[in-house]
């Protein structure tokens, strides 16, 4: 029997929240003020790990990728006890906060230190308009899209094609879907599998995901 | 023509290697062709042919005998434990297979026919003559004979027979014990007589494990007189040869042929037109006629 | 003239020659690795004897024809180093023509994307062995012997490793064999010609020229090469759900159409396989050099011992051997004769 190398977590999770999110979901922040931060990771109410981050004017670094799911002491170990826990980007640069692992229910709180330490920069759990939230879904099925704070929801599907003759998805275009005092305007109405959708919120926001119905399944009760 | 004309595996030996054949075999099994008794058995330089030069140094090394060990020769009338030793060896064996070119038959075996071939050899025959000193010593001292004669009434006997040891004992022989006892002798009397036989082949056995073995046509020993004794002399050889040394020279058939994998098995090409003979004794050679099976 | 004469017609000796053949089927499987471009393979392979004939001919030469050698077992192992293929790394925000913040790309094969993905074809792929052989013969004369009379060499047991020693020399000299295998394949043929210490007379087949060809691959075999790639792709992806694995197909489109380049199996099945038996491992070379090394320079296909034991051991006398010497060989269409003087 063969040993299966094909990594499991990216198959496991058909929904998400962003308040607490997982591997379906990457959350974009700009940190403008230079200075140095810190960044504490939740899994639920466990405090999983801190990271430094340092901005810097002169820095060339226009983004700071925070895998959470490096922080787990399990993955801290398989890495001979290194995790990345310092990261440097410039002031118009990005953190881009996503989980690479099985994790769910994540979120993260950065904080300043040294001058500003203990103002509160960002905590992913409220998201704003100067936020990204990318949802990349992919198992075939009809899907909700939710704003909780303004009750608002859209619907959309991920295309099932029978008989293969999926696009790869590294050659497919994101999809932008503006979230308004409307609501969502999702462009397409079918989105492809691993298809990245690209939320820009206009309003303040807590986003979540959901599968109304997954192909041939019945929805589960929540 | 081809050898396999007429079977899937031939085989054919010359009377030269058969000769090669049968002086190995008469160095490596030399109690098939001398047998004596007990003095020659442990001394075997003492036979009429000495053998020390001529057989196979693996014969004295694993044991084997050199002589075959025959009883003592009974001298009749005596019935003492002494008997007489004897030596007797067959040599000079050589095979001449049809047509004859190997060596001259007697008249009385010619012409070899065919799918016959012809024997020639020397039987030597030795007897251990006791001195007249020992003989003396060993003589048996029997009752002398006590005449008593009748000779008229003014002739009279003074002395009486003596009485018997045992007067039932009047009349009786006892049965004579074969001897036990070798009278000693310094030198046997040595005699060879040339002897000629002729043989043919037959196929015995099975057919997994067919044997060649020997049969005996006749015999002839050359100018032995009176004619009496020529023919007492050709009846003990041919007794000997018949029952002594044929049954132990048969020849495996498979010792000739292929012996490589389990799943092949060999037989005989049956007898047909085209193989009358099998085996066949001509062109000087023993030619064997197989078949195989997978 | 030669003393002694043993024949064997065409037929018999076809017979002859086939049954030590079939003893090749004892050889123990070969194991061997090469590699195929980018992808290490590693193979088991065993052996049939099924069909081929003999023939005589008036050159004075055996022919082998068209012996066919079914793989039994058949077992390729194709090593996949994957390349880091990952989903993300989109471009979700430009300004002025450049990107700005680009998502990040997560692995879609785990920590160690090394596959090993078995492909059993046993029995399904036969080649043909033919070759044209001249008959020699050479007198064994063991070491071991030392200085024992006829006899005790006759009785006497071969338990040196003269043998075993020249034949794992022969085997060792066909290249890319490992030496376990090299040790286990000389080790099986010894049996055939060990026996007791006395020399011995042995004929072999020398190669004048051979070929070795596949000529047949079963259906089921050609439509598992024919759709390899697929093959190994549905091997990749067993593990994830039916209703995802056509989605999953697409993510690993690079890597589909580099093993299909990799493997570039054509139309031509039977050229490919022969080439890629051939190239990778250079295992035609290997099989054919096993069969000329057995039926050649190792094993003889006849052995007579000498002295000869014309007349065997029984009742604690001894066999009566007769030497034979002068052994020579005939070959014509027809037969195959050895003849020998008995000295």
């Amino acid at each position: 029997m063969m040993k299966s190398v094909i990594n499991p977590n990216i198959f496991r999770h058909t929904a998400v929240a962003s308040e607490g999110f997982n591997n379906l979901c990457t959350i974009v922040h700009p940190l403008r003020k230079e200075g140095e931060y810190t960044g504490e990771i939740f899994l639920k109410k466990q405090c999983m790990g801190s990271f430094q981050l340092v901005i810097n004017e002169k820095s060339e670094s226009t983004q700071a990728d925070i895998d959470v799911s490096l922080f787990d002491p399990l993955n801290i170990r398989k890495n001979k006890g290194i995790s990345p826990n310092q990261f440097e980007m410039s002031t118009d640069g990005y953190v881009v906060i996503y989980a690479s692992g099985h994790h769910n229910g994540v979120h993260v709180r950065i904080t300043g230190s040294g001058d500003q330490k203990d103002s509160e920069e960002f905590d992913t759990r409220k998201l704003g308009k100067d936020d990204l939230v990318v949802f990349r879904p992919f198992h075939p099925g009809k899907y909700k899209l939710l704003n909780r704070l303004a009750g608002q929801e859209a619907s959309f599907a991920i295309e099932e094609k029978k008989d293969g003759g999926y696009i790869n998805p590294a050659k497919l275009e994101p999809v932008t879907i503006p979230l308004t005092t409307k609501g969502f305007e999702i462009p397409e109405n079918k989105i492809l599998p691993f298809q990245a959708m690209v939320i820009k919120p206009d309003i303040d926001c807590s986003l979540v995901l959901e599968m109304e119905k997954p192909r041939g399944k019945k929805k589960k009760a929540s | 023509m081809a050898l396999t004309q007429f079977s899937d595996l031939f085989a054919s030996i010359h009377e030269n290697a058969i000769n090669n054949v049968v002086l190995q075999l008469q160095r490596q099994r030399p109690s098939l062709f001398n047998y004596g008794t007990v003095a020659f058995v442990q001394k075997p330089d003492r036979l009429c042919f000495p053998l020390v030069n001529f057989i196979d140094v693996d014969v004295t090394l694993f044991g084997n005998p050199v002589v075959h060990q025959e009883s003592l020769l009974t001298i009749p009338g005596y019935n003492g434990p002494y008997g007489m030793e004897y030596c007797l060896q067959l040599r000079e064996l050589s095979i001449d297979i049809h047509p004859p070119n190997a060596h001259s038959l007697p008249p009385e075996l010619v012409p070899l026919e065919k799918q016959r071939f012809s024997l020639k050899g020397k039987a030597c025959a030795g007897l251990g003559c006791p001195e007249r000193g020992f003989l003396n010593e060993i003589a048996p001292v029997e009752e002398p004979f006590f005449p008593v004669l009748d000779l008229g009434k003014d002739v009279t006997q003074p002395n009486k027979e003596p009485p018997k040891e045992n007067p039932n004992d009047r009349g009786k022989e006892e049965p004579p014990k074969p001897p036990d006892r070798p009278v000693i002798f310094d030198r046997p009397i040595c005699f060879c007589l040339d002897l000629f036989a002729v043989f043919h082949l037959e196929m015995e056995g099975s057919p997994d494990n067919p044997i060649l073995a020997l049969k005996l046509d006749n015999l002839e020993i050359v100018d032995v007189k009176p004619d009496g004794m020529e023919n007492m002399v050709e009846c003990f050889i041919k007794t000997v040869i018949v029952l002594s040394l044929l049954p132990k020279v048969r020849l495996a058939l498979k010792a000739l042929v292929f012996n490589i994998a389990e799943v092949l098995t060999v037989e005989p090409t049956p007898v047909s037109a085209s193989v009358p003979f099998n085996p066949a004794l001509e062109d000087d050679q023993i030619k064997v006629f197989v078949n195989l099976k997978v | 003239m030669p003393t002694l004469n043993i024949a064997a017609n065409e037929k018999a000796f076809n017979d002859i020659i086939m049954a030590a053949a079939k003893k090749l089927e004892n050889t123990p499987p070969l194991t061997g690795s090469g590699v195929l471009g980018p992808f290490s393979a590693s193979y088991e392979l065993g052996f049939r004897i099924t069909d081929g004939s003999i023939d005589l001919t008036n050159a004075g030469t055996v022919h082998i024809r068209e012996l066919d050698i079914t793989y039994d077992p058949m077992i390729l192992r194709l090593g996949i180093d994957l390349p880091h293929i990952q989903i993300g790394g989109e471009c979700i925000l430009r300004l002025f023509g450049k990107c700005r913040i680009r998502l990040p790309r997560i692995d879609i094969f785990g920590d160690n994307p090394d596959i090993v993905v078995p492909i059993n074809l046993s029995g399904l792929i036969t080649s043909e062995f033919s070759g044209e052989f001249s008959v020699s013969t050479g007198k064994q004369v063991l070491l071991a012997k030392g200085t024992r009379t006829v006899h005790q060499a006759h009785f006497d047991a071969d338990n040196s490793n003269e043998i075993r020693d020249r034949f794992r020399t022969i085997i060792g000299t066909i290249p890319l064999l490992p030496a376990t295998t090299v040790n286990s394949i000389a080790d099986t043929f010894v049996p055939m010609v060990k026996d007791n210490l006395a020399d011995k007379w042995q004929f072999f087949l020398r190669d004048v020229w051979h070929d070795l060809d596949i000529i047949d691959i079963a259906s089921t075999a050609e439509n598992i090469l024919r759709h390899l790639v697929d093959f190994i792709i549905d091997q990749i992806l067993a593990p994830i759900p039916a209703v995802l694995r056509t989605i999953a197909h697409a993510i690993l489109d690079p890597i589909i159409s580099v093993i299909g380049a990799v493997l570039d199996i054509g139309d031509d099945v039977f050229e490919w396989l022969s080439s890629f038996f051939q190239t990778s491992f250079g295992l035609l070379d290997i099989i054919a050099q096993l069969i000329l090394n057995f039926i050649g320079a190792m094993v003889p296909f006849l052995q007579l011992e000498t002295p000869f034991p014309i007349i065997e051991d029984s009742s604690g006398l001894i066999p009566v051997l007769v030497p034979v010497e002068n052994i020579a060989v005939t070959v014509d269409d027809v037969e195959f004769v050895v003849s020998a003087d008995i000295l």
